[in-house]
């Protein structure tokens, strides 16, 4: 039988390809989605590339923006694949209400998506405005790259 | 003082390789039916490279190929730390100047041995630009072709786990992108590091 000598550690390394923009940047998209205060019932956003590697958060820790990332990434590219489908044509936005909340998602151009976490009683409208000028202006700051 | 570094393996020593990684370092649990490798407590079983390539293509049908591709990625790339994890602890002709090279270029010969493919590794310490290439194809990227060309790389698994190797090896934060693809209808597939990269759209 085989004897173990050695125990590894899977999953210790994920956090280490996560990469950053150009600070400059980096700081940019930061104070773009801090701009997303000013809508009431807003938690916290994230902007996020097409694979769902985080780019930039307000997030307290990275490991919440990965988690929120990975899933708004698969959310919309399941909803792209849903529309194709359909032939409904492109993606535009998503929102998903769940009992505690409500999950805005958009994409910020051709390359990221705008991911946004609002309390449940947030108003909607103003928010989808809001994520949509935030969206745009982030997809011009991308485009700089 | 700089210098660039290339790894390469023979077909001579891929056959070498393949004893030692493939026979001598596995051993056979009868009782379990299971395979471990090199002392690792993690069974390690062998399997079509075909099924792994399933794991993009199923997920990339659901929810489109750059999710796809990262959830991918972070698998290999999990499974490439470990291998250069264990490695470290086998080679014991680490020098003291020239670790972090050596534990890099035995990649080549546990990933030919394994049945990955036959890579090439290039290292600028200067630049700390890597690069992997596989002049004939990984076993993933071959699969892929089997079952039609595709317009994206096959093989993102590898890229993860190339950065994983590269990552722990080197001490470094690289990602890779996988610029060329046998899958593709390219001659070889490539693996590039990149700082930071922005997948280009359709």
């Amino acid at each position: 039988m085989a004897e173990p000598r050695r125990a590894l550690a899977p999953g210790a390394t994920m956090d280490t390809v996560v990469m950053r923009p150009p600070l400059e940047v980096s700081e940019a998209l930061r104070e773009e989605l801090f701009r997303l205060r000013e809508v009431p019932g807003w938690i916290s956003a994230a902007v996020t590339r097409r694979d769902g590697l985080a780019i930039q958060h307000t997030f307290g820790s990275s490991h919440e923006a990965a988690s929120l990332c990975a899933m708004a990434a698969a959310l919309v590219g399941s909803a792209r694949s849903t529309g194709s489908e359909l032939s409904q044509g492109p993606f535009s936005y998503a929102f998903v209400q769940y009992l505690d909340g409500i999950l805005l998602v958009m994409e910020a151009g051709e390359e990221a998506i705008l991911a946004c976490l609002m309390k449940r009683d947030a108003n909607l409208g103003l928010a989808l405005m809001k994520v949509t000028q935030v969206a745009r202006r982030i997809s011009a700051r991308l485009e700089e790259l | 003082m700089t210098m660039k570094h290339r790894f390469a393996v023979s077909e001579k020593e891929s056959a070498a390789q393949f004893q030692q990684v493939s026979k001598e370092m596995l051993t056979h649990n009868a009782r379990q039916g299971v395979n471990y490798w090199a002392g690792s407590d993690y069974p390690t079983m062998l399997i079509w490279a075909g099924r792994i390539y399933d794991f993009l293509r199923v997920l990339e049908g659901i929810v489109g190929y750059y999710p796809a591709r990262m959830q991918s990625y972070l698998v290999g790339y999990t499974s490439g730390w470990n291998g250069a994890e264990v490695n470290a602890g086998i080679l014991k002709d680490l020098p003291p100047n020239d670790g972090k090279a050596r534990l890099l270029a035995s990649g080549n010969g546990v990933l030919s041995g394994a049945g990955w493919g036959r890579p090439m590794i290039e290292y600028d310490d200067e630049t700390g630009t890597v690069r992997w290439e596989f002049p004939e194809g990984t076993a993933i990227g071959l699969a892929a072709l089997q079952e039609g060309k595709r317009v994206k790389p096959a093989c993102p698994f590898v890229a993860g786990f190339v950065a994983g190797w590269t990552n722990r090896s080197l001490g470094t934060k690289i990602e890779f992108h996988e610029s060329e693809c046998v899958s593709k209808g390219d001659d070889r597939c490539v693996f590039e590091s990149v700082e930071y990269m922005r997948p280009k759209a359709d």
